[in-house]
Order: structure tokens, then sequence, then C-alpha cells
């Protein structure tokens, strides 16, 4: 009772631990201020955003008011069928966190324990776990997400299944490496020779060793899974009903913005993708300098 | 003879992952919804007419006698007849195939060329301001989602500057006498520019950055010191000794970004009218034309195995401590 | 602890109960009415604005509209495959589009009064989808075809529309505008037709070069899948239009002109003799006769070629007469036989198809690439020169048809991106598009910034509709459905999503097409949504205090 008390103590002082040596880098503290920023805009979006994302603004003959330029009324402008642009990077910030972090936490569990199983237990079931993994480096991550988007139907979470279950490869493999090496050291001959069992081994000494590489490519895995959805949703395999940059980007394109010189529909959508995957970006930076202390400057 | 174990072994176990992924594609392209035979729905056609179709194609068989079809027709090379062009599903993916590969494999080596460069600077000027402003533009860079780099590149380059044109492949009218006239023609390297640097934009971070830290880590090994004692010039030694190091975990990188870049070929294809592999996979797919867009995706996992095993091969032959492993 | 637990406890349950009265007040408020009656949630099947951009908007009013009345709806977007699957081959739908492309062969009404409402196509694989069984209906749109006589025709044409309009199991919405912008400095002579704008082969045959340059450029938003005048996909209908020659063609007012056939005589109601020109030939230069056109006839109908089907299954029997003449005998009178049948079916060259597919490597006729033997020989005004797959058409111009326009060739251009298609437009590399799929006020910023460009806006003959399933409550009852229709209104999504670039269809016949086009079409929109509720109320409709609607005492789902 009290030794597993005390592992996860000591599990979430590591955490803490890590946490600030990554945000010693100028770069994080950086990072970290932009995604607050859009945090904030996601949680408290009905109150920021003028509008609905879908709501239709008319006049007062009932004309729909689209293609208007930026104004005091409508601060970004409005799109073809006159909806705020602004209220729709507001909403939008809720979609792209939603699906960044679940998709990252997805890819993070699965990717950490598959890396820490195969690593530890070697044998046949590092061998079969890492031939599923081939198999799983095998498939083209765009196109399948494209058909299992098709196969499930487009809504949110098909498209965060559709990302995740390719995306945990990287990190399993990474994990892996990591376990192999460690597995020799001698801290964990210790814990064996004291009577500790495997799971224990695994979750209680290496993995608070793994941590800081399976929180980088968590991070990466956000900006790499908001990218991706920009894309389903350019190409049309995103969810139809919800309010995503990739989809304003999507419509943008479909009603030829560029051609017409709409660029406060083109321009915006893109920068919040710009700033949201390079503030993780940043914050990887900071977790870098932890993972690889050759790195540091300080 | 480890060596030829270490090869034959993934050799092996790549055929084995390819043969799961066939069956695998089988499937899935099984689940995908809408009939293909909605492709020649008019009013004008007979009710009957729609069975016919079906049948023609197969589709009205069971799932397990259709598979068997599918093994024994993949071991023969016959890879379905496309709905669309009523051609052998293969001919119209090979055609689209050598269009991506122009485009992703001059984007890749030029991307991983100018990457290696620009990372090599980068680590010389560490520390500086100049060193932080390239780190920030190079993240930035790989920030945007590259069809939308593409879009602004579209924007200012082709409609509202006129320098570029506005996408598609080639010229109208002109009759080339093959690809590699075509290739080579001007016109063609006219409508390649815009699509390449907006490949170029993306896939370079990754070398700048992997070539900086690998710099980094190999600038503080003891031989580097060793070097510096004897009294080689700082510059000999960055460019004779570091970057001979430090260039290997590009190089494996290099190999399996190849595969990555096929598929964020889809993009840009798409926003440039490239005729590629991607662009035909995203519209068969639209489309219900099942056997093409089944191919196309066969083909990009074919690629994508190849360049693994091919990683791995370079890594084992330049790192042979693998080999052991 | 173990107090406060307890102190804690004693103030948790009194919320639990005071949450649980509320939960049954508020239910049992919304049920004071009973829940069998209570209508289900209707499956709405909507496109994915990536597919069709506006009717995917004009899906969202529609359903923000019909919410109003009550109902509850179960809005599904999807890509038109998954749109197909349900509306089509499984009927899983309750609100659904499957929209009609303008074509000359549905110039004549005949195709879609038919198709669409007849009781008999409400079968798998047939073309009511709307399931609309009317046996009214049935005998006028019956009669209608059979009616030799003009007047008559219109009278029965009329009278299908205006049955249509009332019982309303397909809401017409908007005929879309065909859109061609065409270059006025290198090209003059395109001729709009009536429902289908400049893409048509009066503009083809009578467009003039301007300049020196004598290739026309036509680009094209679609790859072109498959050329062979079996198939029907819409894009190889464009090629093989000009490549394969028909015996009539309907022309830019909307009724049959001759082409292959210069002349013709109706010997009964079910006999009509048509001849031919003399000295026409095909492109490989054997001559075009009557032989020709039996063999084509009799081969669609022996072959059963889907495509041609329906268009030929009218005839019973096809004679040659002499080398130009060629006497067709009918089942029963056909009116639409010049504007259907003459219009849509491709005099094939006897010498070339009478070996398909039994000495090509196809099961099927329709599945053969003639293009790949260099077969692809028609009697057309245009020659096929060369395909490029994903790229481009050539056609050369056959100088000695009939019709043998002033060029020198014509390049089908494929350009699937909107912007591409611009840019390319604007700096001449295209000289006409022919059917311009995309958002038409970027096209006509264009145009109107550029003095070498113009644009020919016409309404098309096809439309996009709103079907109602009627097969099952509570789309069942006519009152439900003009309820519906009142609160869309057809002018607010022509003006505000098609943005004035399509027209508010009020009848299925195009507004130009005289003698064909209802005027009086009843238009349940003028209700709104106040006369809609009150129509439904009066048939006994009630709605709860959350605002749903119910059935009418004795009627359930």
């Amino acid at each position: 009772m009290e030794g597993n008390k005390n592992a996860v103590i000591q599990t979430a002082l590591a955490l803490w631990a890590t946490l600030r040596l990554m945000f010693r880098h100028p770069l994080a503290k950086a990072g970290l201020a932009i995604l607050i920023v859009f945090t904030v805009m996601a949680v408290f979006a009905p109150l920021i955003a003028p509008y609905h994302h879908d709501e239709i603004i008319s006049d007062s003959s009932g004309r729909w008011l689209s293609y208007q330029k930026p104004a005091a009324k409508f601060w970004l402008g409005t799109t073809d069928m006159g909806r705020g642009i602004f209220s729709q990077i507001v909403y939008g910030a809720r979609t792209a966190f939603m699906i960044g972090l679940l998709a990252a936490l997805m890819v993070m569990v699965i990717g950490t324990v598959v890396g820490l199983v195969s690593g530890y237990f070697g044998g046949w079931i590092d061998q079969i776990i890492m031939r599923f993994v081939d198999f799983v480096y095998g498939i083209p991550f765009l196109p399948f997400a494209m058909v299992l988007v098709t196969v499930l139907g487009g809504s949110r979470w098909n498209v965060i299944i559709a990302i995740s279950v390719l995306l945990w490869r990287e990190t399993c493999r990474v994990v892996r490496s990591q376990v192999l090496s460690l597995k020799e050291r001698p801290f964990v001959e210790v814990a064996r020779s004291a009577g500790a069992g495997d799971l224990r081994i695994i979750f209680v000494h290496l993995a608070p060793n793994i941590y800081p590489i399976s929180l980088l490519y968590g991070v990466f895995a956000v900006g790499w899974a908001i990218l991706t959805e920009a894309g389903l949703s350019f190409l049309g395999f995103g969810d139809p009903n919800s309010c995503s940059w990739g989809k304003m980007l999507q419509m943008a394109y479909l009603s030829q913005a560029l051609s017409q010189g709409v660029w406060w529909w083109i321009f915006p959508p893109g920068i919040a993708i710009v700033l949201i995957v390079m503030s993780t970006y940043f914050i990887s930076q900071g977790i870098e300098e932890v993972v690889n202390p050759k790195l540091r400057n300080w | 003879m480890n060596v030829l174990r270490f090869f034959s072994r993934r050799l092996f176990h790549s055929i084995f992952v390819f043969l799961a992924l066939l069956t695998f594609i089988f499937f899935i392209f099984r689940l995908m919804p809408g009939d293909p035979t909605a492709l020649f729905i008019s009013p004008e056609m007979a009710a009957d007419a729609i069975q016919e179709i079906q049948k023609t194609f197969g589709l009205d068989r069971p799932l397990y006698i259709q598979y068997f079809l599918y093994v024994i027709n993949v071991c023969r090379g016959n890879f379905g007849i496309s709905y669309y062009f009523f051609e052998p599903a293969s001919r119209v993916v090979f055609e689209h195939l050598w269009n991506t590969l122009v485009l992703t494999i001059t984007a890749m080596c030029l991307s991983y060329l100018v990457g290696v460069l620009v990372g090599t600077l980068l680590a010389w000027k560490r520390g500086t301001l100049f060193e932080l402003g390239g780190m920030v533009s190079v993240l930035i860079l790989r920030s945007a989602p590259v069809f939308w780099v593409g879009l602004i590149f579209l924007y200012i380059f082709a409609f509202k500057l006129h320098i570029f044109p506005g996408g598609s492949m080639a010229e109208t009218g002109e009759f080339y006498g093959g690809f590699l006239e075509m290739v080579l023609s001007w016109e063609f390297l006219h409508h390649l520019v815009l699509p390449l640097v907006s490949m170029m934009c993306y896939f370079s971070g990754l070398p700048v950055l992997l070539t900086r830290s690998s710099i980094l880590e190999v600038i503080k090994e003891d031989y580097v010191e060793m070097a510096r004692a004897k009294g080689i010039g700082a510059r000999r030694v960055m460019f004779r000794h570091v970057t001979r190091t430090a260039i290997l975990p590009v190089v494996t990188a290099f190999a399996t970004a190849i595969a990555y870049a096929f598929e964020g070929s889809v993009l840009i294809e798409v926003v440039f009218s490239w005729p590629g592999i991607g662009r035909l996979m995203v519209m068969s797919m639209l489309g219900n034309d099942y056997p093409v867009a089944q191919f196309a995706f066969m083909i990009l996992a074919a690629m994508m195995i190849l360049m693994n095993l091919l990683a791995d091969f370079l890594y084992a032959y330049l790192d042979p401590r693998v080999v052991v492993q | 602890m173990k107090n406060f637990l307890k102190v804690r406890w004693a103030g948790i349950l009194p919320c639990m109960v005071f949450v649980f009265l509320m939960m049954v007040c508020t239910t049992a408020s919304a049920g004071d009415l009973p829940k069998e009656r209570l209508v289900r949630t209707l499956r709405f099947v909507a496109y994915s604005p990536g597919e069709e951009k506006n009717i995917a908007e004009a899906h969202k009013f529609i359903a923000g509209q019909v919410k109003k009345l009550g109902f509850q709806i179960d809005f599904k977007p999807m890509l038109r495959s998954g749109v197909l699957q349900n509306m089509w081959f499984t009927r899983n739908f309750d609100l659904g589009t499957l929209w009609l492309t303008g074509r000359p062969t549905r110039v004549d009404p005949n195709m879609i009064l038919y198709k669409l409402y007849h009781s008999e196509q409400d079968r798998p694989g047939g073309y009511n989808w709307a399931g609309y069984r009317n046996p009214e209906y049935d005998r006028a749109v019956d009669a209608s075809a059979n009616a030799m006589d003009q007047e008559e025709r219109k009278k029965l044409i009329w009278k299908c529309q205006e049955i249509a309009a009332r019982d309303v199991p397909i809401l017409t919405l908007v005929h879309q505008m065909n859109l061609s912008p065409y270059n006025n400095k290198k090209w003059a002579g395109f001729v709009n037709m009536l429902g289908n704008g400049l893409k048509n082969v009066w503009s083809w045959t009578q467009a003039k070069p301007l300049t020196k340059d004598r290739t026309l450029v036509v680009g094209y938003h679609h790859d072109v899948g498959v050329l062979n005048p079996l198939t029907a996909h819409e894009n190889n209908l464009m090629i093989c239009r000009t490549v394969y020659d028909t015996l009539v063609k309907v022309g830019p007012d909307g009724h049959p002109k001759p082409w292959l056939a210069q002349s013709w005589k109706y010997l009964s109601p079910t006999e009509v003799e048509f001849y031919l020109r003399k000295g026409h030939k095909f492109h490989d230069g054997k001559p075009v006769t009557a032989r020709d056109v039996k063999f084509t006839f009799d081969y669609i109908l022996a072959k059963k070629i889907p495509y041609h089907y329906d268009a030929c299954k009218i005839i019973k029997e096809t004679k040659v007469i002499d080398d130009h003449t060629v006497r067709v005998i009918l089942h029963h009178p056909f009116a639409p036989l010049l504007g259907h049948t003459g219009e849509q079916v491709f005099i094939l060259p006897e010498h070339i198809w009478k070996d398909v597919p039994e000495k090509t490597n196809v099961d099927k006729a329709w599945m053969w690439i003639p293009t790949a033997e260099g077969k692809l020989i028609g009697s057309g005004f245009l020659k096929f020169a060369h395909w490029r797959k994903g790229d481009e058409i050539k056609l050369e111009v056959n100088k000695e048809h009939f019709f043998a326009p002033e060029y020198e060739a014509r390049i089908l251009k494929i350009v699937p991106s909107p912007e591409a298609l611009l840019g390319r437009l604007k700096r001449g590399e295209l000289h006409i598009v022919a059917d311009y799929p995309y958002d038409g006020v970027a096209l006509k910023k264009l145009c109107d910034a550029e003095p070498n460009l113009s644009l020919t806006m016409e309404p098309s003959v096809g439309w996009y509709e709103l079907a109602f399933n009627c097969r099952k409550p509570p789309l069942d009852d006519v009152v439900v459905r003009r309820a519906m229709a009142a609160v869309i209104s057809r002018d607010v999504i022509a003006k505000n999503i098609w943005k004035g670039f399509a027209i508010p269809a009020y009848t299925p016949t195009h507004p130009m097409l005289k003698p064909w086009y209802y005027p009086d079409a009843i238009r349940w929109e003028k209700l709104g949504l106040k006369g809609a509720k009150e129509m439904l109320a009066k048939a006994g409709y009630e709605w709860d205090s959350k605002g749903r609607i119910y059935y009418p005492e004795g009627k359930t789902n």
C-alpha cells in the first residue's frame, strides 16, 4: 500500500520536475503563452465569438451578408454565405484542441505501453509486436485516414481514431529503443532482486525514465494531429458538422476565395494552425533539452 | 554471414508484412460504402442494366469468393479494372505514378540538400541570434499546412503576379515525344516550380533540425576535440569530420522521408491539380472507383515498406552495430 | 471523517429528491400528448460541401426551416456515393436530393415527368425515388407520350405538372445556371441553347475563329473516364456528341432539328420514315447508310446496352427501305421519339461494331475501349485525334460533314482546379469553358473585369430538388409535404445561396420551354410558416410544450 503511494508520488514529482525544466527554455515559454491564448479561446468560445460558427448574418431585408471585408462589425469579415470568420476561428480552436489533445493522448498511451511491453519482455512477444509495428509502418498515413473516414463516416471521433490508429508507431519505436537501453541498467537489476514483479518494474521503475520522451512525442503528436485533420478536412474527409480551421480552408478553396481576393478567409485559418502547431514545437524544444542534455546551452 | 542473415531476415519480414497488407487492403476497401454502379446511373438507363453492371464487376458474389479471386488475381498481376476508365487499374495508376515520382523525388532531394546545408549553418552559428531566428523560421514552416503554403504561393505567384501557371502539369496542345522529353521541357519545369517549392518549404524542416542536433551531438565527441587539438582549423573540422558522421541519421531519415513524401504530395497534387497518384487516390475514392483506389493504396504501401527496408539496410550498412542486435 | 460523511448524506438526499421531482415534472409536462403519436426523427440525407457546396448549404437551410415546424431532423451530410446508396439503392431516407443535370435529351418533358413520377418507376433501380404513386398522374403522363397532337399533348403535360405541384412528392428547388465564359476576342458564333447554355453542338458547329489561332480550346473540370458511345458518363457524352451523328438534334429553341436525317415523315402514329443525307461518310471513308441505322437500333436492343436501351425499347422493328431511307416501327405512339431517341442514340458504323464485343477482349460492348484500337470512328463533325489521359482530348474537324465548322481542331483541356481554370481563361490559354461548375460570383467578377471575356448564363433544363420519401409516414401525408414546401423559400435559396446564379424552379419544366412550361403551378411557399402551421393544425397535427409535432388522432409512425 505504502509502496504504491510512494511510487505514485515519485512519478508525480518526476513529471513536475520535467515540466519545470521544460519551461525554462525561452521558446517553450513562448509556446506556452500562445497555447494559453488558444485555450482561453476554446474554453470561452461562446462568450468570445460574436456569432455562432454556423450562423448566417443577414441584414434587415433578409439578404445574407456574404463576402464582407473585415470591419468593426465583423472583425475578420464574412464567408461566402455570410458567416463570421472570427467566430469560426474561435470555435475552430475547440475542434483543434479536441482533436489534437485526444489524438495525442491516445498516441502517447498506446505508443508508450506497447513500446514498454515490447522492449521489456523481449523474445517472441517483442518479435510479434515489432512485426505488427512494421505492418503499421507500411500503411500510408493520409490515404488510410481517408479510407477509414469514408468507411466509418465523417465525424470528429472517426477523424481522431483515423489519426491515432497510425500515429503511435513512431512513439512505440522510440520508447522501445529507450527501454532496451535502460533494461540492462543496474537499478532494474536491483529492483528485480528485491522481488519486484514485471509489471511493477515496467510501470514504477522504467516508466518515469520514459516519460520525457513519451511526453515529447505526445507534444509532437498534438501538432501532427492538427495538421493531419486540416489536411483531411481540406480534401473533404473531415467532419461536416464541426467547425475546424482545415474545413474553413476547404470552404475557402471551394468558393475560390483566392481568385476573388478574399484574403480574410484564407490567411486567418492558416495562421491559426501555424501558431498552434508552432507552439507545440516550441514546447517540444524545451522537452528535447530535457531528453537530451547534450543540447542544453545552460 | 551475420550480415547476410540480417538482410535476408529483414527481407523475409517485409514480404510477410506486405502480404498481410494485401489482405488488409482488400477488406477495408470492401467496407467502403456506395456501389460503383452509382457511377453509371442516369435516367436514360434501364433498371436491369444495373444488375448487368454489378454482375460484370463481380460484385454480386459472396465476400469469401471475392477474396479468393482477389488473391489469385494479385498473384497473376491482375489488379482489377477501373470502374471509371474501363482500363486495368494498374495501368491507370502507373501512368499517374511517374508524375508523382518526378515531383516527390525532386522535392525530397532538394529539400534534403538545402536542409543539410542550412542545418550545418545553424549548428555552426550556435548560440547566436541568427540561429534562433533560423530555428524559429524553420519551425514556422513546419507548422504551416503544406496545402496552405501551396495556396498562398498560387495566389501570389500565379494569380497576382502571373509569373507561374496556375496548376496542372503541361501546356496546351503540346505533344511531347515521350515522358523524358516532357520532363526536360521548359513548360514542364515552369509548371513544376510552385508545387516543388511548396513541398520543399515543409520537408526541409526535418533535415535542418536533424542535421543541426546531430552535429551538436557529434561536436562534443572526443575525436572532434582530438582534431581541434591537432590544430586542424575549425571549418575543416566542421565540414570534414563532423558532418560526415552527423549525416548518418539524416541519410536514414531521407529514406523514410521519401515514403512519407508520397502521401504529403496528395495535398499538393490536389491544390495544383498535378495528375499524380495522390490526386488519383482522392478522386477515385470520392468517385467510387475502388479498383484504382485500392491499387494506388497498394502501391503506396509497397513504397512505404520498400523505403523502410532500404532505411534499415542503409542504417545497418552505416552502423554495423545494429546487425548484431 | 465518518460524521462528516453522515452530514453530507443528509444534505445530498433532499437534493436528489428535488432533482428527481424536477425531472418528473418536465417530462410530465411534455408528455401531455401520447408518445405513440410523436412523429419520429426524419432522416435527411444531405451533401457534404466538398461535393456540391451550394446544395449542401441549401440542405442546411432547409433543415433549419423544417425544424421550425416541429419536426426532428437527423441531418446526415455525406458524399454522393453515400447519398446514392441511401436514396437510390436502399431508399433509406426521408428527405434528400439527387439532382438532374441539364442535357439535350431532357429538354423534352417526357423524360423527367415519366421517370420521376410514374408509379411503374417505383421499384428497385427505378427513377421514382420519391415513391410517388398516383394513378391519375400515371394516366396523364402515359397519355401525353402517346399524344401526337401538339395541343393535346400540351394539355396533358400541363395536367401532369399541375398534379405534381399539388401533391408535391418532389419539391423542385432551383434551375442552376449553366455558366459559359468565353474569349470574345478570339472566337465568336457560339449559340445559346435553351437549358444547356453554350455547351451544345450548335455552338461547336457555328463557332468562328477571329484570330489566326484556329484550334478551339475548351476547358473542362473533369477527367474523361472512357470514350465509348455506349456509356453514360457526362464528359464522354460531350465528346461522343461531336464524333458521332444522331438522327436529329434538339435545336436551340428546344425542338428537334434535322441532323443525319434530313427529314422524316409519319406514315402512321406508330410508323415513321427517316430520310438520311446522301453522300455522308464515316471518318474512315465508308458511307453512312440506312443499314447502319438499323444495325444500331437492333444492336442496342439485342445486347441490352444499359445507357441506350430505354431510348430504344419503344422500337418494335427497323426496316431498311433503301440506302438512305429507314422505317422505324414503334410498339405504340411515342411523342418524345425525336427529342429522346432521335437525339440520344449515336449511329454506329456497322462494319466496326458488328464484331464487338465478340472479337474483342472485353465481355460487354459498353466496356470496350475504341480509342485503344483507333476505332472511335463516327460520322460526326469532329474526328478523334488523340487523348492524353488526365490532360486533354484533341478532335479534328471533319471537313466533309454537312455542318462542318470553320476552325481546324478542338481540344478539350482537363483542368480540375477552379483556380487554374480561371487563371488559364484569363491568360487566354482556354478559349471557352463550356460548363463552368464552380462559384458564379468569382467567374462573373473575372469576366466583368476582363474586356476580352464574355459570360453567358442560361438556366439549366435540369434542377436540384428536395425529394420526400412518400412511402412512409409522416411524408406519405400530402399535408405534411405541403407544409414543408410552404416554409422553404426557393427565392431565398436562389438569391442567397446560389447568389443569383440559379432561378427558382416552380415546376419541373424549364420556364423558357414553350409550350410545355406550366406557369400556374401552385407555390406553397406563399403560405409561409404561419400558413403551414395552420394547415397542419387543421389536419389534426399537434405540438407539445417543447414544440415537437405529433400525428393527428389515430395516426402513428
